[in-house]
């Protein structure tokens, strides 16, 4: 019974997969009924997790148990689906006002401890003279450290946008500026352009993962 | 200054005129202004002619007879002919003459004219008028006849032409097609002067001096009286004050009766005021317009054709219809070009392949922690990624899993997103299935979904046996085996993040580092997250980083483990190195083409 479940299913995700291919030949409706499936499948999907791991453990399973807490937000919950209706949507405010608030605090505080503070105290490690003089590549160590300050430096000059105002000119930065700002565009750059690699190395991962199966499937079926 | 009704034409006129305004005829009651050298107003004499015309004096049979005298013979005949007309009119059409009021010599003129002519409209008049543009031609004839009689026209003029004159029909019309018509008071300066957009409203200020004339004239309507509306354009309709200011009708303006309230109560007559809510103000427009160079324009036409590959070429470089046809085949070519690198490996085993020596340091890091991990301490395994990379993600990850799952390390599964929460641990019992003597449900525990972000990161942070009371199975998590002896998130040996988003690498590194004993973070990322989730690997805020397939390789060379990875590795190197080849490709032949078109360009100016 398992293994034909488990073929049923490599079948269906093997047609799925040659469909899914067919999008070279344009937006052909065997494209377009899969990405219905797929649509349909995932909003379904999402219905049922949000019913058992939201509501029912987190909202029912605690409300039954006599948590009065629970009724918290219960109580929200509810408010905030008053915004469905235009005339009781403002009864939803406060529930939303909550929900901004509290996400931008934690945004906002998590930014300045996490990444800010954290981001800094990395680049310093890089010219830790301490450090560098360690061990036998501290020359190495120490340039690439300053590399690195640079870089940083530089990508941040690059969105200095003030200007110092000359009588009959156009306003212009300094020259300093201007020319770490073109040293940071190099470094930005590069960086877009690391991504961008990195967006096409993954894609193409996927694509042998997925010619991995489809040949290992007609393997299967071949033998 | 009182207006002077010309009797020829029937126009108004101002007082101080001589002649009429339109036919030139002499107005009766006009006084010279004193000379200097000649006595007062009161003693000039009115001229004879005038006195003749007036409607309010008689003429006297001297007065006539003189005037005969001095006409030449030619005038005399038609006065004769004229005079015999009239007495044959006055004897058929026994027209009441007394109660008009006006001199029998206009009756007889009305009583002439044929009847349609005198139902025309006012808007016939307007039109004729306008089509005589400042003069009409009955004024036109007027000044000829005028000048005939040298000057001398009469009351008895009758309009009809001299011996020997043609007439044009417009000419044979009787005097008084416009005004008497119409009945309108003459303005000639409002409506001479005065632009044809704002003569319309012209009426408005007219209003209350011909409201006195409107019993003279009760065969005019309403209707009638209006003129058309002109064809402005958009902008002189937008600034015509009149129109903007006050969209009602003049009338409108007026109170018919007693004011009902208010402080005006009980006065008649009164201005209306406008009731603020009916104001239409048209708000000043006040048109701003982007400046941009023409290479912003081309970057932001790149940056929108980037963002929308689907739409329609509106460049000037502008794609024949040949093009995309010719796109398409590019695509397909592209795409089984693509499949072949990838296939082809499969068929060539003795393709070379380039086995990186050097492993990365974030891999070997992330290999120390994991074996360093004591044991029965368990790890929490989070993911967030879409389905799409969820073929990428397994595969950088079964490496990682097997070494957890081979080391019997507890895992507690968790994800912050759906999808992820659906593969995740499919992802695991695979990787599990080699590894003999793990037992699946006795080692692992899946959390579920956390709901809430970041927010719900916090909360996890804060107190995790609160944010996650129940596995997937709707038991208490906390008390099965795996995580029965964590209470915090410190008491997990480390964190493992599965994901394609830098952002939640960022998110959980900002959150975990609010507690006092973070736990080691480790991350499993696509290739496309690595460059951005690099940073917090060099700043040691994640301690270990497996990114992409080519990470998965490197661990399980360290390893020296077999797996998918290492026999995937060879498509995907020659995959990557045809793809490059075709980007770098199309770089050049789009660099030649645009050189070669903006060449030519130049060439041909």
């Amino acid at each position: 019974m398992s293994f034909n479940t488990e073929v049923i299913w490599v079948v269906i995700s093997f047609i799925l997969t040659l469909v899914v291919f067919s999008f070279l030949l344009g937006d052909i409706p065997f494209f377009r009924f899969v990405s219905a499936v797929l649509i349909g499948m995932t909003a379904g999907y999402m219905t049922i997790v949000i019913i058992y791991q939201v509501l029912i453990a987190r909202l029912a399973v605690p409300l039954l148990q006599g948590s009065r807490v629970a009724l918290i937000p219960l109580l929200l919950s509810g408010m905030l689906l008053m915004k469905l209706s235009p005339r009781l949507s403002r009864l939803g405010n406060p529930s939303m006002a909550l929900l901004v608030g509290v996400g931008a605090a934690v945004a906002v505080g998590g930014a300045v401890l996490g990444t800010l503070f954290g981001q800094v105290k990395g680049a310093l490690v890089f010219v830790d003279l301490a450090r560098a003089q360690k061990g036998p590549t501290s020359l190495l160590l120490l340039v690439e450290g300053i590399f690195f300050l640079l870089g940083t430096l530089a990508t941040l000059f690059y969105f200095h946008f003030s200007a110092r105002k000359v009588k009959g000119k156009e306003p212009q930065a300094h020259w300093s500026i201007r020319l770490l700002s073109s040293v940071g565009r190099v470094f930005i750059a590069i960086t877009l352009g690391a991504v961008f690699a990195g967006v096409i190395t993954a894609g193409l991962t996927a694509l042998v993962e997925r010619a991995d199966f489809l040949l290992g499937t007609l393997l299967f079926w071949v033998r | 200054m009182a207006d002077i009704r010309c009797l020829i034409c029937n126009r108004m006129n101002d007082a101080s005129s001589p002649r009429c305004w339109y036919c030139r005829s002499p107005l009766p009651g006009y006084k010279e202004p004193p000379a200097p050298d000649e006595p007062g107003e009161g003693e000039i004499p009115e001229p004879e002619p005038l006195a003749e015309i007036s409607g309010r004096v008689e003429p006297t049979e001297e007065s006539g007879e003189s005037w005969e005298g001095e006409a030449p013979e030619w005038l005399a005949r038609i006065r004769m002919l004229k005079e015999q007309d009239e007495q044959k009119t006055r004897e058929t059409s026994g027209l009441d003459t007394e109660d008009s009021g006006l001199p029998e010599w206009i009756i007889n003129l009305r009583a002439a004219e044929p009847p349609v002519m005198a139902e025309k409209t006012a808007e016939e008049a307007l039109l004729e008028d306008s089509d005589a543009k400042a003069t009409t031609p009955a004024d036109t004839y007027a000044d000829s006849r005028f000048e005939e009689t040298g000057g001398r026209a009469s009351g008895e003029f009758t309009g009809e032409p001299v011996e020997g004159e043609t007439t044009s029909p417009a000419a044979n019309k009787p005097f008084e097609t416009a005004e008497l018509r119409d009945g309108q008071p003459a303005h000639p300066i409002f409506e001479d002067d005065l632009p044809e957009w704002l003569s319309a409203d012209a009426g408005m200020v007219e209003t209350h001096s011909s409201q006195k004339d409107q019993t003279a004239r009760p065969f005019i309507s309403k209707e009638e009286n209006k003129l058309a509306d002109g064809v402005l354009p958009a902008w002189l309709k937008a600034i015509r004050p009149l129109d903007a200011v006050s969209p009602a009708t003049p009338d409108a303006l007026y109170s018919p009766g007693e004011e009902g309230e208010g402080i005006l109560a009980g006065i008649s007559g009164t201005l209306r005021s406008q009731r603020l809510e009916d104001r239409e103000v048209k708000m000043p427009s006040r048109p701003h317009e982007l400046v941009v160079t023409p290479m912003q324009q081309k970057n932001a036409e790149l940056l929108y054709r980037l963002s929308n590959p689907d739409i329609e070429e509106t460049s000037p470089v502008a794609i024949t219809k040949k093009s995309r046809p010719q796109r398409k085949t590019l695509k397909i070519f592209a795409a089984v070009i693509l499949f072949l690198a990838v296939l082809l490996p499969y068929g060539f085993r003795s393709l070379p392949v380039i086995i990186p020596v050097l492993f990365p340091k974030e891999v070997v890091d992330t290999l120390g922690v994991i074996e360093g991990i004591p044991a029965g301490k368990p790890v929490l395994i989070a993911a967030q990624f879409e389905g799409g990379l969820a073929g990428e993600l397994t595969l950088s990850s079964e490496p990682v899993f097997q070494h957890l799952v081979s080391h019997g390390v507890p895992l507690a599964l968790m994800s912050t997103n759906a999808s992820g929460y659906a593969i995740l641990e499919e992802q695991l019992r695979r990787a599990s299935a080699g590894v003999s003597g793990y037992l699946f449900s006795e080692r692992v525990v899946n959390l579920g979904y956390l709901p809430g972000g970041t927010i719900g990161l916090i909360s996890l942070v804060g107190d995790i046996r609160a944010a996650l009371p129940y596995s997937t199975a709707l038991e208490p998590a906390w008390e099965t085996t795996p995580i029965a002896g964590a209470r915090t998130l410190a008491d997990f040996a480390a964190i493992l993040l599965l994901t394609d988003n830098p952002e939640i690498v960022r998110a959980w590194v900002e959150q975990t580092g609010r507690i006092e004993k973070p736990p080691i973070l480790l991350g499993v990322v696509s290739a496309q997250a690595a460059p951005l989730a690099q940073p917090y690997y060099d700043s040691g805020q994640v301690q270990g980083l497996v990114a992409g397939s080519s990470g998965a390789l490197a661990y399980q060379m360290i390893r020296q483990v077999p797996g998918k990875a290492s026999t995937t590795f060879a498509s995907y190197q020659f995959a990557l190195f045809i793809a490059a080849l075709l980007i770098f490709l199309g770089g050049v032949v789009s660099l030649v083409t645009t050189t070669g078109a903006a060449a030519h360009k130049k060439g041909r100016g």
